[in-house]
C-alpha cells in the first residue's frame, strides 16, 4: 500500500517537473535541451528565452487575455505580412517599407500634408578601436522625422558637444532615444558601423556611401568645459579685428553644422545667413534671436551656453561675413544688456 | 474506464499541478515576447482599477510617421512621461488628439487600449536595456553631465 502511495506522489511530482521544463524552454530548443543538464548547471542559464518574434495580443504576455478588447486588437503577423522583411525589432525593414510605398504614414494627423523636404547629409562619425566608423543617415531620420525632434535636445548642435558611447546608448541616450526602443535595436551593429577604416577590410558591412559631406571630430571621451561665465564688471569694448577673428572660430564651432562653414545653410532645412534678413536686419532683433532661438525650430537658445563676448563676436562676424557687409559692430555690453 | 481513470484522486491532483505550473513559468517567460516598441502606460490604471494602458508602436508608425506625435501632439520620448490622464485625452491632447471618433475610434472603447495584464510595469516592452541579463542601477541610467536628452518633464 505504501509502496502504491509513492508511486501516486511519484506521478505528481514528475508532472510538476515536465510541466515545469515544458514552459521554460523556447518552443524551438525543447527538442535538444530536454537531453541535457537540467537544474543548476542548465544551458543558456542567464539568457533570455528565445522570442517567439511577433506574437498575437492574446499570448504576448503583457495583454490581458481575460480582457474584452484584446481579441480585437490586430496580430502583429498579419499588418507585417506585405511589409520588407528586418532582422530584429518588429523584423520589419521600416525604412525600406517607407520608401518602397507599402505603407504611408500620415505627414498630419488629420493625413492632408504632402512629405516635407528631406535632408540628405551624411555625417561620419570616426569611432575609437576598430570598429568600422559610422555613417549617419539624416535622410532615414527626416523621412520620419523633423529637425526639432532631435536637435536641439537629444543632439546639441555643437562642435564636440555629443560625448555618444555605446553605453549612453544603451543608458537611453542620444540613439538610443530610438534605438534599442522602436527603432532597430543596437545589436544591428553594421547598419551604423558601416564605413571601415582606411586600409581595413569591410567586413560583412553594406558598401559606405561616397564622399561624406560633413565630419564630425571623434566622439570625446570628456564633455567639453562649459564656457565662462559672463564677467560681473562691464564687459569692455572690443575692436572689429578682434570680435571677427573670435566670431569666426565661434560660429565654426557652434554655427557651421547647421547653417554651413560659409553662411550657405541646407536649402529647405536651414536658413542660409548669407543675405538673411535676421542677418542683415535690425541689431536687437538678431541679438535675440540667438540669445532665444526660434521655438519649434532645430535654432536652440544660446543664452545658457555662449558668453556675451561670444554671441557679440558671432553676431559681428555674421554681419560682415559672406556679403553681409552691414558694417556693425557688435559689443558684449549690447548682448549683456539683452539678456 | 476514461471517466474511472478521471476520478483517482492522484490524476487530478497531476493534471492540476501541471496546470499551476505550467501557468507560472509561462507568466515569467511571455514579457519577452511582447512586440518589440509596445509601450505599457501604468502611471494611474492600476491604483484606478483599470488594466494598464498598452501602445503599440508599430500600428501607429505604419499610420503615421514620428514626428506627428513626437512633434505635434508633443509626446516626449519617454515611457510614461507624458503624464497622460483621461481628462486631457478628452481634451484632445495627447491620444485625444486623434481618438475622437473622427480621425481614430473614440474614448469610449475603454478596453482596446486598457488592454494590459494589471500590475504590469510602465516601460517600452522588449527594449535594448531590457533584455540586458543584469539591469543597470537606477544611479547609472541617468549620469547627470550626459543629460542632453532632456529626459525630464
Amino acid at each position: 500500500m505504501i509502496a502504491f502511495r509513492r508511486s501516486r506522489l511519484g506521478i505528481i511530482a514528475a508532472a510538476f517537473m515536465l510541466s515545469l521544463a515544458a514552459g521554460t524552454l523556447p518552443a524551438g530548443a525543447q527538442d535538444t535541451a530536454a537531453a541535457g543538464v537540467a537544474g543548476a548547471n542548465k544551458f543558456n542559464r542567464l539568457m533570455k528565452t528565445a522570442i517567439e518574434s511577433n506574437a498575437p495580443p492574446m499570448s504576448d504576455g503583457i495583454h490581458d487575455a481575460g480582457n474584452a478588447g484584446t481579441a480585437a486588437l490586430q496580430p502583429p503577423k498579419e499588418a507585417f505580412g506585405e511589409l520588407p522583411k528586418g532582422n530584429s525589432g518588429n523584423k520589419v525593414d521600416w525604412v525600406k517599407a517607407l520608401r518602397s510605398g507599402v505603407v504611408f504614414p500620415r505627414v498630419d494627423k488629420e493625413g492632408t500634408k504632402a512629405p516635407k523636404q528631406t535632408m540628405d547629409m551624411d555625417i561620419i562619425r570616426e569611432v575609437k578601436g576598430s570598429m568600422p566608423d559610422v555613417v549617419y543617415p539624416h535622410l532615414a531620420h527626416t523621412e520620419w522625422l523633423d529637425c526639432a525632434q532631435c536637435h536641439p535636445k537629444v543632439f546639441v548642435p555643437k562642435k564636440g558637444g555629443n560625448p555618444i558611447s555605446m553605453a549612453a546608448i544603451l543608458m537611453g541616450q542620444y540613439c538610443g532615444v530610438c534605438h534599442g526602443k522602436v527603432a532597430f535595436p543596437v545589436s544591428e551593429c553594421s547598419k551604423c558601423h558601416s564605413k571601415p577604416k582606411n586600409g581595413m577590410k569591410p567586413a560583412s558591412a553594406p558598401p559606405a556611401p561616397p564622399a561624406p559631406a560633413a565630419t564630425v571630430t571623434p566622439a570625446a571621451v570628456t564633455v567639453p568645459p562649459a564656457p565662462p561665465a559672463p564677467a560681473a564688471a562691464p564687459p569692455a569694448n572690443l575692436s572689429k579685428d578682434a570680435l571677427m577673428t573670435k566670431g569666426k572660430a565661434v560660429y565654426l564651432d557652434n554655427c557651421a553644422g547647421c547653417h554651413g562653414e560659409n553662411g550657405e545653410g541646407q536649402p529647405g532645412t536651414f536658413p542660409a545667413l548669407k543675405g538673411s534678413k535676421v542677418v542683415r536686419g535690425a541689431i536687437p532683433n538678431h541679438v535675440k534671436t540667438v540669445l532665444q532661438g526660434v521655438p519649434n525650430t532645430a535654432m536652440p537658445a544660446w543664452a545658457e551656453s555662449l558668453s556675451d563676448d561670444d554671441i557679440a563676436a558671432v553676431i559681428t562676424f555674421k554681419r560682415n561675413s559672406w556679403g553681409n557687409n552691414t558694417g556693425d559692430v557688435v559689443q558684449p555690453a549690447t548682448v549683456k544688456a539683452a539678456r | 474506464m476514461l471517466r474511472r481513470f478521471f476520478t483517482k484522486w492522484y490524476v487530478s491532483a497531476a493534471l492540476l499541478v501541471m496546470a499551476v505550473a505550467g501557468v507560472l513559468t509561462l507568466a515569467s517567460v511571455n514579457e519577452a515576447k511582447a512586440e518589440y516598441g509596445d509601450v505599457v502606460i501604468n502611471n494611474y490604471s492600476d491604483a484606478a482599477g483599470m488594466r494598464p494602458a498598452v501602445f503599440p508602436h508599430w500600428f501607429h508608425r505604419i499610420r503615421f510617421r514620428c514626428k506627428v506625435c513626437h512633434g505635434d501632439l508633443g509626446f516626449q520620448f519617454k515611457a510614461g512621461g507624458n503624464d497622460i490622464t483621461m481628462l486631457k485625452i478628452f481634451d484632445g491632447q495627447f491620444c485625444g488628439a486623434c481618438h475622437n471618433g473622427q480621425i481614430a475610434w473614440s474614448v469610449e472603447n475603454c478596453t482596446l487600449c486598457h488592454s494590459g495584464k494589471p500590475n504590469t510595469p510602465t516601460k517600452v516592452h522588449n527594449s535594448t536595456i531590457d533584455r540586458l541579463v543584469t539591469p543597470p542601477s537606477k544611479a547609472g541610467q541617468t549620469p547627470v553631465s550626459a543629460e542632453p536628452a532632456g529626459g525630464k518633464k
